[in-house]
């Protein structure tokens, strides 16, 4: 084991910033549209998935703090149960993973700032600089990265309280008579719901970088009670405020949502709301590209650096394979399947592996 | 080595960072303020008229001055850059405070000018929306003196009527009801008079053409059957007494009652107080309860003309079916339509008299 790879107590945070960070990786894009997504799905009973989405991501969670022991991560999980050659194979997917929802996240935010606030912005330049203060971030360390995510926390709060709106416009109504879909459709919605919890695999990688990270339980479970409760509270909004039938042509019913709102000195809030949430985006793909990084860092030994550098290229030459918003809308879709097994299919499978091996080996010893 | 290499790093991004996009200086653009559409029917396409204040670079220019421009094309946003071959600045629309649609065009169907305008990220969910009796462009064009610009008094006609006499609808409230199942929208409908511009009906869509109109007089009883409301006036016809009483600062309650799968009560309660009551006096509780159940008796007969109105017309702009939605599990649009004629709607409108005047008679 090369010990360099690993945190010193410098770099560790302390486990209750896990509720910011999980927080922070939980909600990026996938807020402003996941209504459109999970009621195509299961209508006004979506808000039911929502729940189950959580419980089950909640029990995800708990797989995880199961399978990592203290001061170790994904990296040695894999060497330690399928081997060098196979453990570094599943090691650089899960890599590859990690950058592919970065740089989607990061181009799929651009695409909404070209669609409301300016048509003619440059995509490549505008790409350019936010790989900049992501590689700052990156390689800043852990720390910077988490900077970033506590102060996202609250811009995301923040921004879901202006979704009041809804309630004094809207029609309660919507929501009944409950559990009118059929179930089974209601359990279909979690896969479009995963999308926004996924950031849970993160703590794979970044877990020997939390301080008595066995200790953190508590705080990874509350961070993913209060993702449910934002996004329940924002579906709840979402469904008095609009009709099935509308909310199926709006791309991202939030913003649509804000644009009613207006003050004396801000005409349309939703350039308010596109603006701050800003922050919440680059948190979490600073987040998952800090991951890959590591990732490959500590699969090949090659400098931190040069592979955050090099991945940021390959990030700003996105403009040239995504380059429309079809492009966008499917690898995005793609993406969310990935993480559905990813979540609820390959981590029971670590859990299940590790049983199986820790078993054999206490029979042997 | 470390000092300027840092800030080499800070002067190139201080000179990249200067936002290269077209910048919108707010005395350079037309800021449109008001559209209207109207439809031509034999070439089909729409006539878009467009208005902007005409902001003048001296303090005593006249702000009432309105610059209008009218252009005709198959696309809403052909009309936008065909208009700016007409306008010395670059065209905005996202200041815009409300679209008028002509009689024409509301007569034809509005569904892909108003799809259209919902592509629109600058347009704002919150603009009034209007039909303009005759044509949209003969009422923008109006020369007519007001305080403030005309755009301007259409948008505080529609606001201050939508608190009093007729019910809201903006831009998102329109679009709930076309493509909701089980209501319904409407339109004010403004007309150019001699004197001004005045709101003189209502106008009811079904599916995406106006069907039915109905006049001020029924305001009142279409407004209190479809929302909760406060600070109306309502005249009363007392034909008993020979007599016509006002009733004012009126605040009222509605609630949809299921009975059944085919009979719903909308439960009405209003409280008022008498204004104008010519010489009636009311002493007695016996008096006070006489003149409340002619009141309420008037406004159910008023309600029921309306919603067998609405009825044979097949439409639903109290929004019944979105409310029977709600309570019954199996409900679906097509059976609803086939059922909606023929189920039994009851106005149970209450009338309560709190307060008297200042004269005591």
């Amino acid at each position: 084991m090369n010990q360099q790879q690993k945190p010193d107590i410098s770099q560790m945070v302390s486990p209750f910033l896990l509720l910011f960070i999980l927080h922070a990786t939980q909600i990026g894009e996938g807020i402003l549209s996941f209504e459109r997504r999970i009621s195509k799905v299961a209508g006004y009973d979506s808000w039911i998935s929502i729940l189950l989405t959580g419980l089950a991501t909640a029990t995800v969670i708990f797989l995880i703090w199961r399978i990592v022991p203290e001061n170790k991560d994904l990296i040695d999980v894999h060497l330690e149960l399928f081997g060098k050659i196979i453990g570094k194979i599943f090691s650089a997917v899960f890599g590859l993973y990690c950058f592919a929802i970065a740089i989607i996240v990061v181009r799929s935010y651009i695409e909404i700032i070209q669609i409301w606030l300016f048509p003619d912005l440059s995509v490549s330049y505008f790409l350019i600089f936010l790989y900049i203060l992501i590689l700052y971030m990156v390689l800043g360390g852990f720390r910077i990265v988490i900077g970033f995510a506590f102060f996202s926390v609250f811009v995301t709060t923040f921004l879901a309280i202006f979704k009041y709106a809804a309630f004094s416009n809207g029609y309660i109504d919507n929501l009944l008579p409950i559990l009118n879909t059929e179930i089974i459709n209601i359990i279909k919605g979690i896969e479009p719901m995963t999308f926004g919890f996924l950031g849970i695999e993160l703590i794979l990688v970044y877990a020997p970088f939390i301080h008595r990270f066995k200790t953190g339980l508590k705080w990874a479970l509350l961070a993913n009670g209060l993702t449910t409760f934002v996004y329940l509270y924002s579906t709840i909004a979402i469904f008095i405020y609009y009709n099935i039938e509308q909310l199926q042509r709006i791309t991202w019913p939030s913003l649509q949502l804000w644009k009613v709102i207006d003050f004396p000195f801000v005409e349309r809030f939703e350039f308010v709301g596109i603006s701050l949430h800003f922050i919440a985006i680059i948190a979490s793909a600073a987040l998952y590209f800090w991951a890959g990084t590591q990732c490959f860092h500590r699969l090949t030994n090659i400098s931190f650096k040069k592979i955050a550098i090099s991945f940021a290229i390959i990030g700003v030459s996105s403009v040239f394979y995504v380059t429309n918003f079809l492009v966008i809308e499917r690898v995005t879709t793609y993406l969310s399947k990935i993480g559905v097994y990813l979540l609820f299919g390959y981590i029971p499978f670590l859990f299940i592996v590790w049983l199986i091996i820790t078993g054999v080996k206490k029979k042997n010893a | 080595m470390h000092k300027t290499k840092q800030l080499f790093i800070l002067v190139i991004l201080l000179i990249s960072l200067t936002a290269c996009i077209k910048t919108k200086i707010i005395d350079d653009i037309e800021l449109i303020m008001m559209l209207g559409y109207d439809w031509n029917a034999s070439e089909e396409k729409y006539i878009g008229t467009a208005v902007s204040p005409r902001y003048g670079s001296s303090e005593e220019t006249d702000m009432r001055e309105n610059s209008e421009y009218t252009a005709q094309a198959k696309t809403i946003q052909n009309i936008n850059s065909y208009i700016q071959t007409k306008a010395p600045n670059p065209v905005e629309i996202g200041k815009i405070l409300g679209v008028l649609f002509g009689e024409d065009l509301v007569k034809h169907g509005i569904e892909d000018l108003l799809l259209s305008i919902n592509e629109d990220p600058n347009i704002g969910r919150g603009i009034h929306l209007a039909i303009a009796r005759n044509s949209a462009e003969s009422l923008l064009k109006n020369k007519m003196i007001t305080e403030r610009t005309l755009p301007r008094f259409i948008e505080n006609l529609l606001l201050n009527n939508s608190k009093t006499n007729v019910p809201e609808m903006n831009l998102h409230d329109f679009n709930y009801r076309y493509l909701g199942q089980g209501m319904d929208p409407f339109l004010p409908i403004i007309e150019s008079t001699a004197t001004g511009i005045e709101l003189t009906a209502l106008g009811f869509f079904k599916e995406d053409k106006i069907i039915h109109e109905i006049g001020y007089d029924q305001f009142f009883v279409f407004k209190v059957m479809y929302e909760d409301c406060k600070d109306h006036t309502y005249e009363f016809d007392w034909q008993e007494q020979d007599k016509s009483i006002a009733i004012t600062s009126i605040y009222s309650k509605t609630k949809k009652k299921w009975d059944g799968r085919d009979k719903v009560e909308i439960d009405v309660e209003i409280t008022g107080t008498l204004t104008e009551s010519k010489q009636l006096g009311i002493r007695s509780f016996k008096e006070k309860d006489k003149i409340e159940k002619a009141i309420s008796d008037k406004l159910k007969e008023e309600g029921k003309d309306l919603i067998n109105q609405f009825q044979e017309l097949e439409i639903d702009p109290l929004m019944i079916g979105a409310s029977a939605k709600g309570e019954f599990r199996d409900w679906n649009s097509s059976d609803w339509e086939k059922r909606y004629p023929e189920i039994e709607i009851i106005p149970d409108i209450e009338f309560n008299l709190e307060q008297s005047n200042i004269i005591q008679q």
